[in-house]
C-alpha cells in the first residue's frame, strides 16, 4: 500500500498545480483532433502577405449573388440613387415589423427610437454631433433609394453601414423609415 | 548743480516707472496674449474641433482658415452661440453657409461667456499649427541603445533619478511594468513601447511636451522632461518591447492546501503505523479520510478543466470594454457582431465598424486618447487587430450561432453570461458536451407552424392531440451524436 502512495500522491500534484490567472488558458490533454487543420475564418494564415484567412474578393471580381452598388458617396450619387432605385420588397405588415428590429438594432442608438435625431448616444452627451433627424420635411420628400444610399454608403459623419447590413435587410430598414416613422409624425 | 540734479532726479522719477510699467505691461501683454491663444485652443478642441479644421479643409462644418476675414466679428459671435435662431429668422449670410453645407445644423453654443468668444476667434484668427519642436537628439533612433542609457531610462522611468527640470513622477505607478490580473486603463509600459515603435505611431518628444488629451493633462500634471532624458527613456521603451513585460504570478493557493494535506496525512500515516504518539485512532482516520476527499475533489475539478478554458479572460490588444459599449452605451450585441443570426460564426467587427462612432468619439473617460488611436493606427495602416480568441471549441464539434440565435431564439446571455457587465470578456460557461445536451434536452423549440420540423409526423400527432405539451431540442434528434460530431 505504502509504495503506492507516493506515486499516487506526485500524479495528483501535477494534476493540482495549476492555478491559473486569468490571462492564462488552462492545459490541454492530446489535443489530437481539437485544433483544425484546415484553415478556419479567424485563423493566421502563411499563405497570403497579410496573414490572415479572411480575405476580400480579388480585386475586380464580383462574388456570386452579390449585385456591387454603383452609387459613390457623394450627394449626387445619392439624389442619383433616389432616381433611380426601387424598393424590391413590399411594406406589409411583417416587413415593416422586421425593419422595425432592424432599425432598432442598428440605429437607434444615434437617430433614435423616434427618427428624430435624438438617439441614446446624443442625449447621453457621448457625441458631440446631433445626428440628423429622419422625420423632417426634406426626409419625407427625399425618395427610399435616397435612404438606402445613405445606409450603404454613409453620409458626411455618418460611416457606411452596407458592410454590416445585407442588402435585404437594408431595404427592410428603408421601408420601415418612409412607411412607419414618418408616417407617424406626420399625422 | 542742486537744479541739475533735481532735474536728472526728476527724469529718473519719471522714466523709471514707466520703464517698468512698460517692461511689466510688455510681460504682461505677451503673458496674456499666450493665455488668451491657449484658452482660446482649449474651447475649440473641446467644443469645435469635431467639427471644424482651422483650414480650407472641409470637416463637418466648413474650414475655418480666415474666417475672421471673410465675416465681422458680432456676426461670428451671434452665429456661433446660436445658428439656426440666425437661419430661421432669415439672415442672408447664415442662411448661405447653411445651404452650402449640407444643411446640417451647428449646435448651438450658448455657455460660451462673451470672453470665450472672444478667445476662440483670436485662437483661429492667430492660430500657427504646431511647430516641429527643435530636438537636439536623434529621434528616430529606434534601436541599438546601449545599455547604460537603457538602465538610466529604466530608472527615470521608475522615478529613482529626479527630472532636470523640476518635478518627479514615478511613471511606473500609472504605467505597469507587470502584468497583472487587475484592470488598469492607463497604458502600460509595454502598450507605450509598442505605440511608440510604430512607424506612425507617438512622437515621445511631441507627446511628452504637449498632452494630446484632457487625460493626459491631468495625469501628467505640467510633466517636463529634457531631451536627452526622453531619449533614455526611448532607450528603456526599446528594450521593453523587445523583452516585453513580466507576467505576474498567480499564487498557487490550491497547491499550497494539497501539500499541506499531503503532509498532515504523511504524519498522520507515520504516527499511525511508527510512532503512535496519538493515542486515539480516529484522529489518523479522520485527516487521512478528509485529506484524500480533498485530493480527489481537487484532482477531479483539475482533471474536467483540462482542454477547456471556462473563466479564460485574457488581455486584448485594445482595452475594448463591452460594459461601456453594450451596457452604458446600449449598443445592440448584433450591431457589432452582426453576421450572428446569419452564418456559423458571430463574427468580430473590423476597425471600419468602430470608425462608425469613433470618428467622433475621440476619447474615452478612463482610457483617454491612447486606445481610440490604436483603432485609428490600425485603420491608417489597414493592419488588421490581433483580437485574443477566447470561445473556442474542439475541431471535432459543429456548433452555428444562426441555429441557435434564429431558429432557436436562444439569447446569447444564456452562452455567454451577462457580457455587457464585463469590461473584459470572461468565458462564463465551460462549453462542454453535458452543458449542450442539458440545454438540448430542456429547452423547447418553435414547433407549431415550423416547416422545418413538418416530417416529424409521430410528434405532431402527440403535439395536436395533447399527449405533449413541448417539443424538446432532444425529440428532434438534437442529441444524435451526429448532429454535433461529423
Ligand atoms: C456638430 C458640428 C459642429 C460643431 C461642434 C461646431 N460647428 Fe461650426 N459649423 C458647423 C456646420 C455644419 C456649419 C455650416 C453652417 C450651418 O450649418 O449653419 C458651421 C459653421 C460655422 C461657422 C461659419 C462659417 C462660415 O463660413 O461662415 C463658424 C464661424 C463656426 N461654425 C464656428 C464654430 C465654432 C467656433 C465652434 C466651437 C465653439 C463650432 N463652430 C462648433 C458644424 C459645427
Ligand atoms: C461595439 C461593438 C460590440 C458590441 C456592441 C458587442 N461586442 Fe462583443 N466583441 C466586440 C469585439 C471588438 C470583440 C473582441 C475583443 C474582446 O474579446 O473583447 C468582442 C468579443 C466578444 C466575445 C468573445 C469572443 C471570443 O473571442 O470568444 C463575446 C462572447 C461577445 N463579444 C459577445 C457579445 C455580446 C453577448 C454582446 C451584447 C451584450 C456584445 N458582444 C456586444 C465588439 C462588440
Ligand atoms: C455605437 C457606437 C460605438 C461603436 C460602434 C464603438 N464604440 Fe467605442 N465607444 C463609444 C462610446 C460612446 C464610448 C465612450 C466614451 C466615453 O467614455 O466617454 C466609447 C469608448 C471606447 C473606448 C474607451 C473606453 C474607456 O472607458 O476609456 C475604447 C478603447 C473603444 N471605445 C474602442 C472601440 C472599438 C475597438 C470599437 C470597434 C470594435 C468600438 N469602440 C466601437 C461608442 C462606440
Ligand atoms: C498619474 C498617472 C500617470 C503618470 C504618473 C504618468 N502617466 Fe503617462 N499617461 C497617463 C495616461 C492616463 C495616459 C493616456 C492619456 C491619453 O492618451 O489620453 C498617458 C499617456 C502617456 C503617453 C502618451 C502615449 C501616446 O501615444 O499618446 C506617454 C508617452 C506617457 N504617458 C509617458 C509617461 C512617462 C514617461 C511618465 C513618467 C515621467 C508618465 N507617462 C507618467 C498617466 C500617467
Ligand atoms: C447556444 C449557445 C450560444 C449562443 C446563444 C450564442 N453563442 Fe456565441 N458562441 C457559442 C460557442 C459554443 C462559441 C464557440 C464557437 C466555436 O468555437 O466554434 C461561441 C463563439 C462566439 C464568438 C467568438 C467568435 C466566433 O464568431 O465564433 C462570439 C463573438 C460570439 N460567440 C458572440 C455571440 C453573440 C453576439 C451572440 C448573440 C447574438 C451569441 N454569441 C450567442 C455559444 C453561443
Ligand atoms: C441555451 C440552450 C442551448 C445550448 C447551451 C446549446 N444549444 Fe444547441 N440548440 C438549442 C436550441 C433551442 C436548438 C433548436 C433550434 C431550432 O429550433 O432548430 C438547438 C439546436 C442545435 C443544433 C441543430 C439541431 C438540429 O436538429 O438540427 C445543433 C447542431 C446544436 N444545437 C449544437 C449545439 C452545441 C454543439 C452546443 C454546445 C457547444 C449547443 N448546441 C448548446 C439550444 C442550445
Ligand atoms: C449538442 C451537441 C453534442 C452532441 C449531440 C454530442 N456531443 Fe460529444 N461533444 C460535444 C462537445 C461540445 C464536446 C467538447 C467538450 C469539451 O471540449 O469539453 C464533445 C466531446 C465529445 C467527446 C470527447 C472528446 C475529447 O477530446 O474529450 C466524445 C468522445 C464525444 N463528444 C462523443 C459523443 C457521442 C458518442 C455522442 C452521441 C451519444 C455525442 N458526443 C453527442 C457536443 C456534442
Amino acid at each position: 500500500m505504502k509504495q503506492y502512495l507516493i506515486p499516487a500522491a506526485l500524479v495528483l500534484l501535477a494534476l493540482v498545480s495549476c492555478d491559473r490567472t486569468r490571462n492564462q488558458k488552462g492545459y490541454e490533454y492530446f489535443p489530437d483532433m481539437a485544433h483544425s487543420l484546415a484553415y478556419e475564418t479567424y485563423t493566421a494564415n502563411t499563405v497570403f502577405a497579410n496573414g490572415i484567412t479572411d480575405q476580400l474578393p480579388v480585386a475586380g471580381t464580383i462574388p456570386r449573388g452579390i449585385i456591387p452598388f454603383q452609387y459613390p458617396a457623394t450627394p449626387e450619387g445619392r439624389l442619383q440613387a433616389g432616381k433611380d432605385l426601387v424598393c424590391p420588397t413590399e411594406p406589409t405588415a411583417a416587413n415593416l415589423l422586421k425593419g422595425k428590429e432592424l432599425f432598432t438594432r442598428f440605429c437607434n442608438g444615434c437617430h433614435g427610437a423616434d427618427g428624430s435625431g435624438k438617439g441614446h448616444l446624443f442625449t447621453s452627451g457621448k457625441f458631440a454631433i446631433q445626428p440628423a433627424s429622419l422625420i423632417n420635411e426634406r426626409m419625407t420628400l427625399a425618395p427610399i433609394g435616397e435612404v438606402y444610399h445613405v445606409i450603404t454608403m454613409g453620409f458626411n459623419t455618418m460611416g457606411a453601414h452596407g458592410p454590416q447590413i445585407r442588402p435585404d435587410d437594408r431595404w427592410l430598414i428603408s421601408l420601415y423609415v418612409k412607411n412607419e416613422l414618418q408616417k407617424k409624425t406626420n399625422q | 548743480m542742486l537744479k541739475h540734479a533735481s532735474i536728472r532726479q526728476r527724469i529718473v522719477n519719471l522714466a523709471v516707472p514707466l520703464a517698468v510699467t512698460l517692461i511689466l505691461s510688455g510681460v504682461f501683454l505677451s503673458a496674456t496674449g499666450d493665455a488668451d491663444y491657449m484658452k482660446g485652443k482649449q474651447i475649440f478642441d473641446k467644443n469645435c474641433a469635431v467639427c471644424h479644421k482651422i483650414s480650407a479643409d472641409k470637416l463637418v462644418g466648413p474650414g475655418l482658415k480666415d474666417v475672421t476675414k471673410r465675416r465681422d466679428k458680432v456676426w461670428l459671435k451671434k452665429f456661433i452661440a446660436a445658428s439656426q435662431e440666425m437661419v430661421k429668422s432669415g439672415d442672408k449670410t447664415a442662411k448661405e453657409v447653411f445651404m452650402a453645407n449640407g444643411q446640417i445644423p451647428m449646435p448651438d453654443h450658448k455657455f460660451l461667456t462673451d470672453g470665450d468668444l472672444n478667445n476662440v476667434l483670436n485662437y483661429i484668427e492667430n492660430f500657427q499649427p504646431e511647430a516641429a519642436r527643435k530636438v537636439t537628439v536623434d529621434i528616430n533612433k529606434k534601436d541599438g541603445f546601449t545599455n547604460e542609457e537603457i538602465k538610466r531610462g529604466e530608472r527615470l522611468f521608475f522615478g529613482l533619478i529626479p527630472f532636470e527640470k523640476g518635478t518627479t513622477l514615478n511613471c511606473a505607478s500609472c504605467h505597469a511594468t507587470i502584468l497583472t490580473d487587475s484592470l488598469n486603463f492607463n497604458p502600460s509600459v509595454l502598450d507605450l513601447a509598442e505605440a511608440w515603435k510604430e512607424q506612425n505611431g507617438t512622437n515621445l518628444y511631441q507627446v511628452l511636451s504637449s498632452p494630446t488629451s484632457q487625460k493626459m493633462t491631468d495625469s501628467h500634471k505640467g510633466l517636463q522632461l529634457a531631451d536627452h532624458e526622453i531619449y533614455d527613456m526611448s532607450a528603456y521603451f526599446s528594450e521593453v518591447s523587445k523583452t516585453g513585460m513580466e507576467t505576474e504570478k498567480s499564487f498557487p493557493a490550491r497547491l499550497l492546501i494539497f501539500l499541506t494535506l499531503g503532509f498532515l496525512m504523511a504524519l498522520a500515516l507515520a504516527d499511525l503505523i511508527f510512532f503512535k504518539k496519538v493515542k486515539y485512532k480516529f484522529i489518523h482516520i479522520i485527516i487521512i479520510l478528509g485529506g484524500l476527499g480533498v485530493h480527489v475533489t481537487l484532482a477531479m475539478q483539475e482533471g474536467t478543466r483540462l482542454s477547456r478554458t471556462q473563466d479564460y479572460a485574457p488581455d486584448q490588444p485594445i482595452k475594448f470594454s463591452h460594459k461601456v459599449h453594450a451596457g452604458q452605451n446600449k449598443t445592440d450585441c448584433e450591431y457589432c457582431h452582426s453576421i450572428a443570426s446569419s452564418s456559423k460564426s458571430a463574427g468580430i467587427p473590423s476597425p471600419n465598424l468602430c470608425m462608425n462612432c469613433h470618428k467622433v468619439v475621440t476619447q474615452g473617460a478612463r482610457s483617454g486618447k491612447f486606445e481610440i488611436n490604436k483603432i485609428y493606427r490600425a485603420i491608417e495602416t489597414g493592419k488588421s487587430i490581433p483580437w485574443v480568441r477566447i470561445h473556442k471549441l474542439p475541431d471535432h464539434v459543429f456548433f452555428s450561432h444562426e441555429q441557435h440565435v434564429t431558429a432557436g431564439k436562444v439569447k446569447c446571455q444564456q452562452c455567454h453570461g451577462m457580457v455587457e457587465n464585463m469590461d473584459i470578456v470572461k468565458q462564463a460557461t465551460d462549453l462542454s458536451m453535458g452543458w449542450c445536451v442539458n440545454c438540448h434536452r430542456r429547452t423547447a423549440v418553435q414547433f407549431a407552424d415550423n416547416k422545418y420540423y413538418e416530417t416529424f409526423k409521430k410528434l405532431h400527432e402527440d403535439y395536436k392531440s395533447g399527449k405533449i405539451k413541448k417539443v424538446t431540442v432532444e425529440q428532434v434528434g438534437g442529441i444524435d451524436c451526429a448532429k454535433c460530431h461529423y
